[in-house]
């Protein structure tokens, strides 16, 4: 059977090549594991400590050592309102238009997370199905109330962007956009400022230099020069430039003839 | 169960894999090609009898080591199926690609000296149903 494509995120975690529906997720950070709350084959619930708040966050496929930080993805069921972390060792990059395939599920629990797949040059990975894992697992939800997430406003900081790295901007778009963000995403930079505004997480604007719209996005993405970033939450005055839909900006900026490949 | 019968009536040539101290045939026209296995990436949560999985034309192939699917190695056991192993690549509309792995590869017919014999899938593989699939044909008389 055949689904519609997917942006996802790929990460690893203990060596396994995972993904996730970009739409789950809420964000990205980091957290010191302080203990256990559960250990089965396959799948543990670790007590993490994140911004001075108790998260259960779950380690897939192995276990984290007490102590040590790891990078945390926050993930949002739109079944609930309840909010799932998934421990990761890095986290990857975002992929747009994935067209994912079934794969066999064998008799236990834990496979019947791993339903899905899609290969990327020579490399296989297994989508999470975000939705099976709190309804096999419940007691891996957390209902921390973030004053409603998507309305929060958390530190842009949270988004760990590699400046200059390979398909940073792309990356990171794909977390605003998945926050519905609305404010502007400003640069900073030898050769002077750069400006990203968006709406309810979508890019409505850029501003690079004497470029503008897409262009100005391709070159922000394109130029090395970036050394700092900030977030301001007021909306951008400026008249939106750009009008296309998110897919095609994430298209537009991999395929820029000038993309980064370091 | 649901068999996946040859429809060369009767086969004039199979394909078998050795794997452990069996021959396992499978019909001819379901093996799209005979591959060296390699690059196995780790499959979450598999059975023992699962190898791993590796790409094949943008597609996941699931590896079954056919040697400790039979039982003919023991749980937990090093199978005698190593890297350096081959594979039959299977396609058939009702089964997840997948690639049997043993020893080698041997063409049967009806001169074979060989004792081979027909295998069952689980139904994990099976795309459509939760039946197991085996995989059979007849002999040629």
């Amino acid at each position: 059977m055949t689904t519609s494509p997917l942006s996802v995120i790929t990460f690893t975690c203990n060596g396994y090549h995972l993904a996730v529906d970009s739409n789950f997720v809420e964000r990205l950070t980091k957290g010191q594991k302080t203990g256990s709350q559960l250990n089965r084959k396959g799948m543990s619930i670790g007590l993490y400590q994140l911004n001075d708040e108790e998260w259960k966050v779950v380690e897939l496929l192995g276990e984290t050592s007490v102590g040590k930080t790891i990078s945390i993805i926050i993930l949002r069921n739109p079944e609930n309102d309840s909010l799932l972390a998934l421990q990761s060792d890095s986290i990857d990059q975002l992929r747009h238009q994935i067209q994912v395939q079934d794969s066999p599920v064998y008799e236990n629990d834990i496979s019947l997370l791993f339903s899905k797949s899609f290969v990327e040059g020579n490399t296989i990975y297994q989508l999470v199905d975000v939705s099976q894992l709190e309804r096999r697992f419940p007691e891996s939800a957390n209902q921390i109330n973030l004053g409603g997430s998507n309305k929060a406003k958390k530190d842009i900081e949270e988004i760990p962007l590699a400046l200059n790295g390979r398909n940073w901007l792309t990356y990171g778009l794909s977390i605003l956009h998945a926050q519905k963000r609305t404010g502007q995403f400003v640069l900073n930079g030898h050769m002077g400022e750069a400006c990203i505004g968006l709406t309810l997480g979508h890019p409505t604007y850029a501003s690079h230099g004497t470029e503008y719209g897409i262009e100005a996005l391709q070159a922000i993405g394109n130029s090395q020069d970036w050394n700092g970033y900030h977030w301001e939450s007021a909306e951008a005055d400026a008249e939106p430039n750009i009008s296309v839909s998110f897919d095609k900006i994430l298209g537009e900026l991999r395929n820029s003839p000038h993309a980064c490949n370091n | 169960m649901q068999q996946l019968v040859s429809t060369n009536a009767p086969p004039k040539l199979e394909l078998g894999i050795s794997a452990g101290l069996q021959v396992f045939a499978c019909p001819k026209e379901f093996i799209g090609a005979v591959i060296m296995v390699d690059a196995i990436q780790q499959v979450p949560a598999s059975p023992d009898y699962v190898l791993g999985a590796t790409p094949i034309d943008e597609q996941m192939y699931t590896l079954v080591d056919l040697e400790k699917l039979s039982g003919g190695a023991a749980k937990g056991a090093t199978s005698s199926t190593s890297d350096s192993s081959v594979g039959l690549v299977v396609s058939h509309p009702d089964c997840y690609p997948i690639i049997l792995v043993g020893q080698s590869a041997v063409s049967l017919d009806d001169n074979s000296t060989c004792i081979w014999k027909s295998f069952k899938l689980p139904a994990a593989f099976n795309k459509h149903g939760t039946e197991e699939l085996e995989f059979t044909f007849v002999k040629a008389n």
